[in-house]
């Protein structure tokens, strides 16, 4: 039998000053070659896994068990080689070459050798670009390859990886496929991943193990949404939730809207007349003219942009990373203008103080807008702030609370919830107000299947009681497209219907 | 440089020396790539920590009394925090944590340098916070603000989250930089300096 590059034997642990066990009898064997993912909800304790792997757990007399990591064959290598979640935040240095030199200045490895250490990195990553680029101007894939690049150049036997898939868009995560598979084959490395989206890895995955509560169990094949990538569709998990009960299956791609309203509209009028406010009617919630998007000292990033979108429609944005996903719905909020062109929402050119409470925004990771004590006084500030009658504000929250399944946690921290139900707070607390507009940037980024489904029933289902227009943008691949009416892509600075 | 014209801007309290030293800081922005028109930002913070500032001392001292030593205090202000936004233009990462490691611990030297780095980021963050807690119906917009009931909701819906976003974004980059071996050794090395 092959030596394992790592071996983790009944490995228990739990965070300094917590009773409750992160990780219970974990054991886990990786052989050398091997491609490894593990699957599990979040907060199930995969990321703790990974940091335990690394040696990078906090405080390690709160764990039980062993963990034989691979040795280094020299005092300048690393055996094991983390890449966690974001790459911006791990991103040190401002050009590639420093970034990839980082480790090996750790390493205290001598200035003169260290060049063509980086350049191999580079190359077996496929970036052959000058080391002085900088790293701002690479995409979000290619951020994660220079990150992974800076890693080989310490020689690591076994590479970790904190989802993947959570940052990047379908062409980041394919050259990301392929390279690892060419780490795996030509430098004969292992690799161990996290990541909730394995659809677009699991052709190379050997090794598939799943993590509930702290406990790492092995699955004899691949499952099979894994190699299919059945997409996200809503359902009706939650009873007793009136808004998510209500959908109990899904869709269709089209339908009409409530009753004397006309069903969505995506025209392309690049070669009409930009109209005047007066032809605003009722139906046409958001109305693009021409419209050309971006920040006022660079290019557009989105020409021409024509769209007419009714009410109660659920509208799909999608587009590579960096595209201008961001800048519509800035744009749309009126916190940027139009750089040429015609926006209007209700008739009106967006400006911000006009449509508080009337337009929502969920940011990507909605638990950075909660500053409350509890999640009750994190919805009821909205509610406070639009005016509402002190007496009414308990029964909305409550109601709203419902709505989203978290009534139970009405009174917790909204800090000590898991990334899931921050996630649920942070869009509750927009809803609370009952938007004619929701806006949500990216809001499947880093949530497992169980908590995707959640909020896709719970938006599908504002679309239809209660006719909110409802915009998400996405790159996630597994996500139910087919359950937006309208679904638009950014190609090439233009806005495109799919 | 950038540390010069830092310390330069505190002891500056006239009117001819705040006007040139502007005009200094000003330059030295353009050598560094900035294009004005991009400070827009950067000129809304500074009209509105002006008017809190100079709001302050009018309260204090009365107006006009005030009205002088709040515009001074706020000038100085801005005039020693912007050389610290120009630094990251004006010198390479490697190269910085370099001189300051020369006289500071390594690890002290990388802690100034990635709060440096990391500051656009911050500035990023703080849009974006700002932002969609304008849409819940906080009352953070410049108008808001000139009225002083409403600047409780700056602390609470933009200083709360933005410091713990800061601090979970400080964790991520130490772990970042434990997992590529930083802290393993006494000492480092330095790229280009072969």
């Amino acid at each position: 039998m092959t030596a394992p590059v790592l071996e983790l034997r009944d490995f228990s642990y739990s965070y300094p000053g917590q009773s409750k066990q992160v990780l219970t009898d974990v054991n886990l064997r990786i052989g050398p070659g091997e491609w490894h993912c593990v699957l599990g909800a979040t907060g199930s304790g995969k990321s703790t896994l990974l940091k335990a792997v690394r040696g990078l757990l906090p405080n390690q007399t709160e764990a039980r068990g062993e963990v034989r990591l691979p040795r280094a064959s020299s005092l300048k290598e690393t055996p094991v080689g983390l890449v966690l979640q974001n790459p911006e935040t791990q991103l040190l240095c401002d050009t590639i070459g420093e970034e990839c030199a980082f480790g090996l200045e750790n390493l205290c490895m001598e200035p003169a050798k260290m060049t063509g250490h980086i350049t191999r990195g580079l190359t077996a990553l496929h970036l052959e670009k000058p080391l002085h680029t900088p790293t701002s101007a690479l995409s979000m894939g290619q951020k994660y390859r220079v990150l992974l690049a800076a890693l080989l150049t310490m020689n690591p036997v076994l590479l970790v990886l904190d989802e993947p898939g959570a940052q990047l868009d379908p062409y980041g995560i394919k050259r990301l496929t392929t390279v690892l598979e060419n780490v795996i084959t030509d430098l004969g490395m292992s690799v161990l991943m996290c990541e909730h989206d394995p659809g677009p890895f699991a052709d190379h995955v050997t090794h598939w193990w799943c993590m509930e509560e702290g406990r790492l169990t092995s699955l004899p094949s691949a499952p099979e949404f894994s190699r299919t990538a059945k997409p996200i569709q809503p359902t009706a998990k939650d009873s007793g939730n009136s808004l998510i009960s209500g959908m109990a299956t899904p869709c269709p791609p089209q339908r009409e809207t409530r009753a004397g309203q006309r069903p969505p509209v995506l025209s392309d009028l690049r070669n009409c007349a930009p109209s005047g406010h007066s032809s605003f009617t009722p139906s046409e919630v958001i109305s693009l003219r021409n419209a050309s998007m971006g920040h006022p000292d660079s290019d557009p990033v989105i020409r021409n942009a024509a769209l007419t979108l009714a009410p109660g429609t659920l509208v799909c944005l999608t587009g590579p990373n960096g595209t201008g996903k961001s800048t519509f719905l800035r744009t749309l909020t009126g916190f940027l203008p139009p750089l040429a062109g015609s926006v209007t929402l209700f008739g009106k050119p967006p400006r911000t103080r006009d449509f508080r409470g009337r337009v929502a925004m969920v940011l990507q990771n909605p638990q950075r807008q909660l500053f409350e004590n509890r999640v009750f006084d994190e919805l009821a500030f909205n509610l406070k702030r639009a005016g509402a009658d002190p007496e009414t504000i308990p029964d909305r929250v409550k109601e709203t609370l419902t709505q989203c399944g978290i009534a139970h946690l009405a009174e917790a921290s909204p800090f000590k919830l898991s990334y899931g139900q921050q996630h649920l707070t942070g869009l509750a607390s927009a809803l609370a107000l009952r938007p004619e507009i929701l806006l949500l940037d990216d809001p499947f980024a880093g949530l497992d299947h169980a908590y995707c489904e959640r909020i896709l029933s719970l938006i599908t289902t504002l679309a239809r009681e209660r006719n909110t227009l409802v915009l998400w943008t996405t790159h996630r691949t597994d996500v139910q497209p087919h359950t937006a009416d309208v679904r638009l892509r950014i190609e090439e600075d233009h806005l495109v219907s799919c | 440089m950038c540390i010069s014209l830092t310390i330069l801007a505190v002891g500056a309290r006239t009117l001819p020396l705040l006007l040139a030293l502007t005009g200094l800081e000003l330059l030295t922005a353009l050598a560094a790539g900035v294009r004005l028109g991009s400070l827009r930002r950067e000129l809304i913070y500074f009209t509105t920590q002006t008017t809190v500032i100079t709001g302050l001392y009018c309260f204090q001292i009365g107006i006009p009394e005030g009205l002088w030593p709040g515009l001074r205090t706020s000038w100085q202000i801005a005039l020693a925090f912007f050389p610290g936004l120009l630094l990251p233009r004006l010198v390479p990462q490697s190269e910085m944590t370099g001189i300051l490691g020369k006289i500071l611990p390594y690890r002290t030297a990388f802690v100034l340098a990635m709060s440096l780095r990391f500051l656009p980021m911050l500035g990023q963050e703080a849009r974006e916070i700002y932002e969609a807690q304008v849409l819940r119906g906080a009352r953070i917009l410049p108008k808001d603000l000139l009225n002083p009931k409403n600047w409780p909701d700056l602390v609470h819906c933009l200083a709360v989250p933005l410091i713990i976003q800061g601090l979970k974004a400080a964790d991520q980059v130490a772990l970042a930089a434990r997992a590529r071996e930083f802290g393993r050794f006494e000492k480092r090395t330095y790229w280009g300096k072969g």
